[in-house]
């Protein structure tokens, strides 16, 4: 569900992905100079991350977790 | 964890497009200025999310008295019409501004040259036959009235960024502001943190503009899940005044595929044959010929007739993908990947859907004059966060938000800087410092208590199903209402932040709570139905007694307090037509069905 990964080998230590989060999911890991999902609940799906990342390392799942309450 | 103390002219909270505009227009008006943003301005807010922008202009052949008629129309005749014509007359120099930044557009007969240009777009009543655009799957067809520019950039609002930072304004990113500085009955100030790091800031300025977006629970719509109207509800506490509060809207939402809106595309380059129908396999949306999906949707799945499915057979599949690249760059994400994924197939499969509660509207939030400046003398508020009343309880034009948010940015700007230029800056007291910095860290300090996850999702759980805030009884929003007290009183005091990620959630969850609460008072104060705002309870229009806007206010023990202002007789429209053809934008609700 929501942001599941970022592709370790791909990612480029870029952090494009650090600030296209609105959310504040993606952090920085600095000792090892890569992208690290820290806080995935946040996620919104808006694709903002995988759409940006230069190596495409992101894969993003298309529901929500927790998930809202549907309408009906 | 440090502390900073800043001090400028004219602090604007919000990096979105409203923001942006307030930042450089300040700027260029000789204040020193700082824009804070709880995200990183150039990917934040709705506008990152937004494709269209609205544009009048008279040379182009655009008529004013058709456009204005169209506004009050779909407005229901509670318009404010001078902001209406504000919005519409200075949409043009404010799009040129866009130009001028260097944001590109689309030109709609050669989708995908990125040159200026303009898409002869739709808005408003039902139209001729020989208009040939059909907007969103629905059977109707619409007047072609206007002109709507649609972003030929994904990254516009980067491009917005850059022109923050040329014209010499500072950009604070990740600084969420929660509480505004008082002194003398002024705003001088806000205070907040650094999400990342958890940096107190204090930031004392002589003029402060909320641009903080509409108030939402992260519900239907991805482009405003960060927006949970902190400007809206800091200012509230600030004692401003706020308008149009009970207005809410929703959005259609793929089941199983949360984030994908397909209906515009579908519509816009799809199918021909799509349909959209009930359970039952009716075509129900043709039994009333007009706009609103919004509230269709919910009444048809009130009366037992749902679930609601879409069915887009026949498309090329290859064909749609190609249309919806092109139509991705403007804005969206990768839909058709996002459905793969998701298992759906829309090219062979009907899907379901379902119009979820998104939050407050374009037009509700924090009650301006024409210089944007709220009740409270210092603040100022633009865009979503801005209570203009320019739409009513709907939505007048596709690309009206964007455009109001250029608008009263522009005028914000101005007028903050001058505002900032005739006074002189008052020091915050040690006391109020104090004061603050305690309602800011006290959850952190927080050894247990109640989670953000649990409490968001109980708001959720309370505010954003359909029988509360789409189609609404009094009894439903009074229950409502009691859990929304509840979390107030007892969640909301026992809430515990772990980190500086998790206190932003916190103080986003502080605001949907007084959020929730506003929003449910007023809706059970205006005791009739009007455009998408409908009252089971009370199903028609009541002209006698509500062609009215409903003002909220926090007084000084802390009480809400509810009250109307009479829209002015000259924008109440013919009152002596019957019913059917002073609302010809019947709804199917109620008595009228």
């Amino acid at each position: 569900m929501v942001i599941k990964r970022i592709d370790n080998d791909k990612c480029n230590g870029c952090r494009i992905c650090v600030d296209a989060c609105p959310m504040d999911v993606i952090r920085f890991d600095e000792e090892n100079n890569k992208a690290v999902i820290k806080y995935a609940t946040d996620c919104i799906c808006c694709y903002n991350c995988e759409e940006d990342c230069p190596t495409g390392a992101i894969y993003v799942d298309p529901l929500r977790d927790p998930q809202v309450p549907p309408a009906w | 964890m440090a502390e900073k103390r800043l001090k400028t002219d004219v602090l604007v909270i919000g990096g979105g497009l409203a923001g942006c505009f307030t930042a450089v227009t300040a700027r260029e008006s000789g204040a020193e200025v700082i824009l804070a943003e709880k995200n990183y301005c150039g990917k934040t807010g709705s506008s990152h999310y937004a494709r269209d922008i609205m544009i009048f202009k008279e040379e182009w052949g655009d008529n004013f008295g058709e456009w204005m008629s169209q506004f009050d129309m779909i407005g229901e005749h509670i318009i404010n019409q001078e902001w209406a014509e504000i919005i519409l007359r200075e949409s043009y120099p404010r799009f040129r501004d866009l130009v001028d930044w260097g944001v590109p557009f689309y030109l709609n007969d050669e989708f995908g040259d990125t040159s200026t240009g303009l898409v002869s777009y739709a808005i408003g009543s039902p139209a001729p036959e020989e208009e040939p655009f059909r907007y969103a799957f629905r059977k109707t067809k619409y007047r072609k009235v206007g002109k709507v520019a649609k972003y030929g950039e994904r990254h516009k609002m980067m491009i917005a960024r850059r022109k923050v930072l040329k014209s010499g304004a500072t950009i604070i990113d990740r600084i969420m502001l929660t509480d505004l500085i008082k002194k003398n009955g002024r705003v001088i100030g806000a205070a907040g943190f650094h999400t990342v790091n958890g940096d107190l800031y204090f930031i004392e300025a002589k003029a402060v503009v909320i641009a903080t977006g509409c108030l939402t629970f992260r519900g239907a719509w991805h482009g405003c899940r960060s927006n949970a109207g902190e400007g809206v509800t800091m200012g509230y506490r600030a004692g401003a005044d706020l308008s149009g509060m009970e207005f809410g809207y929703g959005m259609y939402v793929v089941s199983d595929c949360d984030t994908v809106t397909i209906d515009g595309p579908i519509a816009e380059i799809g199918a021909k044959k799509d349909r959209v129908t009930n359970g039952l396999g009716e075509e129900f949306m043709d039994d009333i010929p007009h706009i609103p999906t919004n509230i269709l949707w919910p009444i048809e799945v009130h009366k037992g007739n749902g679930p609601i499915y879409h069915e887009a057979y026949g498309m090329d599949r290859e064909k749609f993908k190609d249309a919806l690249d092109k139509y991705n760059k403007t804005a969206e994400g990768p839909w058709i990947e996002m459905l793969d994924r998701a298992g759906l197939d829309i090219f062979k499969d009907r899907f379901q859907q379902y119009m979820g509660f998104v939050g407050s509207t374009w037009a509700g939030g924090l009650l301006i004059n024409t210089n944007c400046e709220t009740t409270v003398p210092g603040l100022y508020a633009v865009g979503d966060a801005a209570g203009t009343d320019y739409t009513g309880p709907t939505y007048s034009a596709l690309g009206s938000g964007m455009c109001s948010a250029c608008v009263t940015g522009y005028r914000a700007g101005i007028n903050a800087a001058k505002f900032a230029r005739e006074s002189i800056q008052l020091e915050a007291s040690p006391e109020e410092i104090d004061s603050l910095k305690n309602t800011i860290l006290t959850p952190l300090e927080r050894k247990s208590g109640f989670q953000p996850d649990h409490v968001l999702l109980r708001i959720q759980q309370t505010i954003l199903p359909y029988e509360v805030r789409m189609v609404m009884h009094g009894k439903r929003l009074e229950a409502a209402l009691t859990m929304i007290d509840f979390f107030k009183e007892h969640f909301l005091p026992r809430m515990q932040a772990t980190d500086s990620h998790q206190l932003r959630n916190v103080h986003e969850i502080r605001s949907m709570i007084a959020g929730a609460e506003i929003m449910l008072r007023t809706a059970l104060f205006r005791t009739e139905s009007r455009g998408w705002f409908f009252r089971e309870d009370y199903p028609r229009r009541d002209d006698k007694n509500w062609l009215k806007w409903v003002r909220v206010k926090q007084d000084e023990k802390g009480q809400m307090q509810l009250s109307t202002e009479d829209v002015p007789r000259k924008w109440q429209g013919d009152l002596s037509l019957p019913y059917e053809e002073r609302y010809p934008l019947q709804y199917g609700y109620g008595e009228e069905a």
